[in-house]
């Protein structure tokens, strides 16, 4: 426990960090919030049901990129190959070999986490924007393989997917109710989990990685074991997301997983806030939720006739700069500096500069 | 046949040249990756299309309108987008590249809707040298790209500006020090990235069609400034020449979806072999 000392004019304040500590956070919040995931489907019809499927994917998705680039630094562009890998491979083992549903979901991932060592393997020589370019190249390596083997993958017809998933004990239709409450079980376990790992050891480690890769090495921490991890722990969620956002959309093709994915799911990131699980949360929901605010606001604000397809591009591409611009640390980071600032109220760093400026005089 | 491929290779080496060399001029001074590069290509080949087409003005007049465009349009971006974002993480200001990005995309497609339009100023019969056929485009493609390379060595060497600007690459603390005007060599960086990507959009504008996506082809040319370590000119232009040729003749031989990807293999073997790029001067880490 550090202790700082602030000198008022003759007077001096003590306070320690424990006051403003992030891990005495108060969780009463969680409960309610999941009760409210929860009885979210009573309210709500169908086309809504359907678009909270997709929010849940993108939350997977978004929350195992955070696990990639926020807790360990490794900036990825190769998020849409393991979730093209995830999908296609759920694709093959569920429809082709006939492999159980949970089953080939997990195989998937594992599919995912094996493939993400030729990424993983090079990360230790490459940094930052040189890992992101080389990740980048994985994408379309990975897209045009799809396209490659056809008689596997279907090429560019698409892939049909049956969009009923089996768990034993019940068949789940997707886009319906019980299997909103399935997702929605596996998204809590996932932001749980991922919770639960920045806390621990491994978490640690990665931070540390993430703030000075050589300083970390200095210190003892396995660079290649812990970078592979990270990159296999990653795409080992995405492959899961993948799987399931083929369950949703029912039929997939190579253009569902090209480079633009990656770049939404990064922008995810930034614009909720990176590092934060939570952040990674909240900024899926928005990205995901936004083309639908937009087709909302064409119909009010523009002439009809306006082309929806610019006009998405043209107001999301606005709604990026205005907010990185005006909000570089995303929505989560703008949180915590408005919590910090109620939580040490009398003693922010603005005021405490005042009113030592103000008992100068005295 | 082989003869034909180093040619056309070249020629597209060179645009993926030019193109890196827009990358690289940012990176080094900016260390920032500005993925709306071939985004302000596409609209200077447009505003050099519109030049043609809407005001009947000649091809050279409307190219050099598209490069003061270029360096208008790039200096004003760095000005509202990229100015209060210093200091920011390298991944905040790529993704407000990114919307830049998007946003160009959507303005020309508001203006000059989502059809292909054709822009093809030279003409049409390739020229016979030797035993050589050589098409107009490729020939002038090549000579630009070797002009322009002539011009920054000089301009980077000699002028004052050029010293300034190697200068912040070097260190940016210390060129404030000695009292750059740090903030108008971004900008003006900015400007000259924007100009060789008009010069880069007008000479690949007959290549591919004009279209507002046409700026997927920037995201080809990064390999070519990775494989000369982002930050060096040479490296860019050898970069750029050494992908253009390969993957033309690898086209000869290999199935298509190969092809697509060759850049990309490329780059996956040398960075594994070599993680630096090709041109790379060492730098000290601190921790």
């Amino acid at each position: 426990m550090r202790t700082f000392t602030i000198k008022l004019g003759k007077r001096k304040l003590r306070f320690s960090d424990r006051m403003i500590k992030e891990d005495d956070e108060k969780r009463w919040w969680i409960v309610p919030l999941i009760l409210g995931v929860y009885l979210l489907p009573f309210v709500l019809d169908e086309y809504s049901i359907y678009l909270m499927h997709l929010i849940a994917v993108a939350i997977i998705g978004a929350v195992a990129l955070d696990i990639l680039c926020g807790f360990c630094g490794q900036l990825s562009l190769g998020h849409a190959a393991f979730i093209g890998i995830g999908a296609y491979s759920y694709g093959i083992l569920h429809m082709t070999l006939h492999v159980g549903c949970i089953l080939s979901l997990v195989l998937a991932g594992l599919m995912g986490a094996f493939l993400s060592l030729l990424v993983g393997i090079p990360s230790l020589r490459l940094k930052g924007l040189y890992l992101a370019i080389m990740t980048m190249g994985f994408v379309f390596i990975v897209d045009e393989s799809i396209r490659y083997f056809k008689e596997w993958t279907n090429g560019v017809e698409g892939f049909r997917v049956s969009r009923v998933i089996d768990l034993g004990f019940a068949e789940l239709n997707s886009g319906e109710v019980e299997f909103y409450y399935f997702i929605y079980t596996l998204v809590i376990l996932v932001v749980v989990a991922s919770r639960f790992l920045l806390n621990s050891k491994l978490g640690r480690a990665f931070t540390s990685i993430r703030d000075s890769d050589t300083a970390a090495e200095v210190s003892g921490i396995n660079l290649l074991f812990y970078k592979v991890l990270a990159f296999a722990i990653s795409s080992f969620i995405a492959s899961i997301a993948g799987g399931l956002m083929a369950i949703i959309i029912g039929t997939i093709s190579p253009e569902d997983f090209n480079i633009w994915l990656s770049i939404n799911y990064l922008i995810m990131l930034v614009i909720g806030g990176m590092g934060a699980v939570y952040g990674a949360v909240i900024g899926a929901s928005f990205i995901v939720f936004l083309p639908e605010l937009i087709s909302g606001l064409r119909d009010s604000f523009f002439p009809p006739g306006t082309e929806l397809a610019v006009l998405q591009y043209l107001i999301y591409g606005l709604i990026i700069l205005v907010f990185i611009v005006f909000e570089p640390h995303g929505i989560y980071g703008r949180w915590l500096v408005i919590k910090s600032y109620f939580k040490k109220f009398p003693f922010n760093e603005k005021r405490i500069g005042r009113m030592a400026w103000i008992l100068r005089w005295r | 046949m082989i003869v034909d491929g180093i040619i056309n290779g070249t020629a597209l080496g060179c645009i993926y040249a030019l193109v890196a060399l827009g990358f690289v001029l940012v990176y080094k001074a900016t260390k920032v990756i500005n993925f709306a590069q071939g985004e302000i290509m596409m609209v200077c080949s447009y505003i050099c299309y519109a030049g043609i087409t809407t005001f009947h003005l000649n091809f050279v007049i409307s190219f050099i309108i598209a490069i003061v465009f270029g360096f208008v349009l790039g200096s004003l971006l760095e000005r509202l987008f990229m100015r209060p974002l210093i200091g920011y993480s390298v991944l905040s200001v790529v993704i407000a590249t990114i919307g830049i990005a998007m946003v160009l995309q959507a303005i020309v497609g508001l203006i000059w809707t989502f059809e292909p339009q054709k822009l093809d100023p030279f003409q049409v019969s390739p020229y016979q040298i030797w035993a050589v056929s050589i098409s107009p485009v490729h020939l002038w493609t090549i000579i630009i790209t070797f002009t322009l390379t002539l011009f920054f060595f000089l301009f980077f060497r000699y002028t004052l500006i050029g010293i300034n600007l190697r200068a912040i690459a070097e260190d940016l603390i210390g060129s404030m020090a000695t009292g750059i005007a740090v903030r108008k060599m971004f900008n003006f960086t900015w400007g000259l990235a924007g100009a060789v990507g008009a010069v880069a959009g007008v000479l690949l504008a007959p290549i591919v069609f004009l279209h507002p996506h046409m700026g997927a082809v920037g995201l080809r040319a990064l390999p070519a400034a990775v494989l000369g370590s982002f930050g060096s000119i040479p490296g860019a232009i050898v970069g750029g020449l050494v992908l253009g040729i390969s993957e033309t003749i690898a086209g000869l031989y290999l199935p298509k979806e190969i092809k697509d990807v060759f850049p990309w293999l490329v780059l996956f073997l040398v960075l594994l072999v070599r993680p630096e790029g090709i041109f790379y001067t060492y730098e000290q880490k601190k921790v």
